[in-house]
């Protein structure tokens, strides 16, 4: 299939800094990823994630660990949307690895490169996604 | 006057199939809805009119006017969008619906102003109305003066007379169908049994729902009590608009991405807070009050002012959808009591 | 209900003529068969017009938001639970407002409904609500069992008929934003034309912006001239929500709501792999 086009929403403080130092370790992930610095996973409104599937085949969502938020508990509420999110996604039948969510500290450059591998190739191991039933190429 | 066995006229539409395509009411989940139709047998047992109105044909929900490209270092490619060409027929459109092409024919395709993808929409279709014997309890055309029995917007009026269909045109297009085979021309006997439906048809008109009033000042007519009241139980919603037949208010607006996007003209309603909302933030109709009376007040006093006639064609989709069971026909009868009112 | 009614009309009546309120805020008979219209009286002498039947379906606690005058309001079971949200998400206050609370005129009632008597109320008209059962959501649970494709399907096919009217929205007592994300147009979220997408991301959107505040009322799907299902949507939120929070909204006030708040210890089902790191 054409390569898929992956949307990642991180947060500035933490996942963001994460995905800084993959890349000044040189860490090699797939270009799929497009990335969106959000203040804090907490800004991140279901709406960012449901519009980006209109226009691309996959959304990582990752801000700091549970503890670590730059607010005090951005990601604590974060965590419950998100929850909501996905169960709602699946039962309306999208496919559970077509949206994910992660912890991705200012330190885990590793994480951060390798979850990308990881939802990029799931992602691509997934029937091509309709984008809500209007699907154009690109 | 033309007549044709219902099986013949049935056979005649299939054969039309070729050239054109066909939208008839289809009965669906949510009610009876103008779909494609390819020839299998028309269920119409209990259709009393479609859910949605027949202004969809010519006026879509939404439609692209433009697409356009916007590459780096290149001038801006601009690609207009060319509506659907294919030749239309609209089978068992109502009178009342019908009526209503001729409405917004004044306002997209008359002398001041064409709409070009209205037009040739219109231009391409033909519509084959069917005649009412039973109205719904929401029907309210006759209040307003149009007959269950009328051909106007339509080019072939059918009306049921058992086995066959007796055959009116209101257009050129139709009548030149109409005096071809299969259709021939009316027995006497059917003649007399079309002239008793009218009769009855007549008999039930009542007299004009549409009051005195609102032909009066509109000075007078904007500041009656009335609007003061009515508003309240609205939930601002656009069941009734959506529904009319005759609405036609329309937004703009442009879906973009990075490097292109469309122009989009869907429908509008000037029941939602934001329709006339401003961009400095002020609205001059704030309330549902303005808004209401503003509905009211377009179908029954602007709209006959400017196209001299009323935009109301008594469908009564508005009335029997409606969540809080708003029913313009008791505003109608409130205003016609207002007389007084406009004396203080 | 001859009774219900009665005491109804007559203590409407003493809250006009006694001045301590201006308007009430109830049900008279309307045009249609089965449907009774939401009305607003200001005169002891009208409150004869009110009525309590099978026809008052709408939730009234909508027009709360909206009224400026001291106001009555003639309530049910889950009209009183919205009110209780909206008194808990500071829209109301709590003296502005006289609450007559009625058990639910309605004897089939809704699938699924507890609640048929008001939750707060100044003063209870007597009367007996119908039967309440308890709710197992056995339809959010069928719906589950189906494979994932057949969901799919389903959503599309139901959402394929919206035709964007919003009036889901502004029946809903829990959808007061005064600009709601649709209006947005800088930048405009979502489209506004009724293709599958658009329509898609509204309703997704709209369950979870409701979640944790909806009370399912129902007055969403009864509200769609397209005849949407909207409240399996609703009830997956309401499953969950009471599930993973132990929460039901609209039954007490000054509970502070799910997404408001969290718990270090929640689940995080969400996560990548399931939540182990």
């Amino acid at each position: 299939m054409k390569e898929p086009k992956i949307v990642a929403f991180l947060c500035n403080w933490c996942s963001y800094a994460g995905a800084d130092l993959a890349g000044v370790s040189r860490l090699q992930y797939p270009p799929n990823v497009r990335i969106v610095r959000v203040p804090c996973s907490g800004r991140v409104d279901p709406l960012f994630i449901l519009t980006a599937l209109k226009h691309t085949d996959g959304v990582l969502t990752a801000g700091c660990h549970p503890g670590d938020c730059h607010y005090t508990s951005g990601n604590l509420v974060a965590r419950r949307k998100f929850t909501l999110l996905k169960s709602l996604l699946e039962f309306v039948g999208i496919e559970e690895k077509r949206v994910q969510f992660d912890w991705i500290s200012a330190a885990e450059g590793n994480r951060f490169a390798a979850r990308i591998r990881d939802v990029t190739e799931e992602v691509k191991g997934l029937e091509p996604w309709d984008r809500w039933g209007g699907r154009q190429d690109g | 006057m033309y007549e044709i066995l219902k099986d013949d006229f049935f056979l005649w539409l299939k054969g039309q199939l070729g050239q054109k395509e066909i939208l008839a009411p289809r009965l669906k989940e949510e009610g009876y809805l103008f779909l494609p139709w390819d020839g299998e047998e028309l269920e119409l047992t209990g259709y009393t009119n479609t859910l949605k109105p027949v202004k969809d044909a010519f006026f879509p929900q939404w439609e692209a006017l433009i697409r356009y490209r916007m590459d780096k270092g290149k001038p801006v490619q601009v690609m207009g969008e060319n509506p659907a060409t294919k030749p239309l027929i609209l089978f068992g459109v109502r009178p009342c619906d019908a009526r209503s092409i001729l409405l917004l024919d004044r306002v997209f395709n008359g002398p001041k102003y064409k709409d070009q993808h209205y037009r040739e929409r219109r231009e391409n279709t033909f519509v084959i109305s069917l005649a009412c014997s039973e109205p719904a309890s929401t029907c309210f055309c006759q209040d307003l003066g149009i007959s269950p029995l009328a051909k106007e917007g339509s080019d072939i009026l059918l009306v049921d007379l058992g086995d066959k269909f007796l055959a009116l045109a209101d257009t050129l297009k139709g009548e030149e169908i109409l005096q071809e085979r299969p259709f021939s021309p009316a027995t006497p006997g059917s003649m007399d049994k079309f002239q008793a439906l009218q009769g009855v048809s007549r008999q039930a008109a009542a007299a004009s729902l549409v009051p005195e009033i609102l032909s009066g000042e509109l000075s007078q007519v904007f500041v009656l009590p009335l609007w003061d009241e009515i508003y309240r139980k609205c939930l601002n919603c656009g069941v009734c608009t959506y529904l009319c037949p005759t609405c036609h208010c329309f937004d703009i607006s442009d879906e973009t991405t990075d490097t292109e996007g469309r122009r989009v003209r869907s429908w509008d309603s000037c029941m939602f807070g934001n329709f006339t909302q401003h961009g400095s933030g002020h609205n001059p109709r704030p309330t549902g009050k303005e808004r209401i009376r503003q509905r009211v007040l377009h179908k029954f006093k602007y709209f006959p002012e400017n196209y001299l006639a009323v935009a109301c064609v008594g469908c009564g989709r508005c009335v029997a959808k409606c969540p809080v069971n708003f029913d313009i026909r008791e505003v109608l009868k409130r205003l016609g009591g207002c007389q007084d009112d406009m004396s203080m | 209900m001859d009774k219900c009614i009665r005491e109804i009309r007559d203590k409407a009546q003493e809250l006009l003529e006694t001045g301590q309120v201006e308007v009430v805020i109830g049900f008279t008979a309307g045009t249609l068969p089965g449907k009774s219209t939401p009305c607003f009286i200001t005169r002891g002498e009208d409150c004869k017009l009110l009525v309590w039947d099978e026809g008052c379906k709408n939730n009234l606690a909508n027009y709360l938001l909206k009224e400026k005058r001291k106001a009555a309001i003639i309530i049910k079971g889950c009209d009183s639970r919205s009110l209780v949200n909206l008194l808990t998400e500071n829209q109301l206050s709590r003296d502005r407002v006289v609450i007559l609370g009625a058990p639910c005129p309605l004897t089939e009632g809704c699938e699924g409904c507890q609640i048929k008597s008001p939750v707060i109320y100044d003063y209870l008209v007597s009367g007996k609500a119908g039967k309440t059962g308890e709710d197992d959501f056995h339809d959010v649970k069928t719906f589950a069992r189906l494979s994932p494709q057949e969901r799919k399907e389903y959503f599309y096919k139901e959402v394929s008929k919206c035709i964007r009217c919003y009036a889901c929205r502004n029946a809903c007592p829990a959808c007061y934003c005064r600009e709601c994300f649709v209006e947005n147009n800088l930048p405009q979220w979502v489209g506004k034309s009724t293709q599958l997408a658009d329509n898609l991301i509204f309703h997704l959107t709209r369950a979870l912006h409701v979640a944790g505040r909806c009370v399912d009322c129902g007055a969403c799907q009864r509200a769609c001239p397209m005849g949407v299902d909207l409240r399996i949507l609703n009830r997956k939120m309401l499953l969950e929500v009471k599930e993973l929070y132990q929460f039901e909204a609209g039954l007490k006030e000054e509970q502070e709501l799910p997404l408001n708040t969290y718990d270090p210890g929640d689940p995080e089902p969400f996560l990548a792999g399931g939540g182990e790191a």
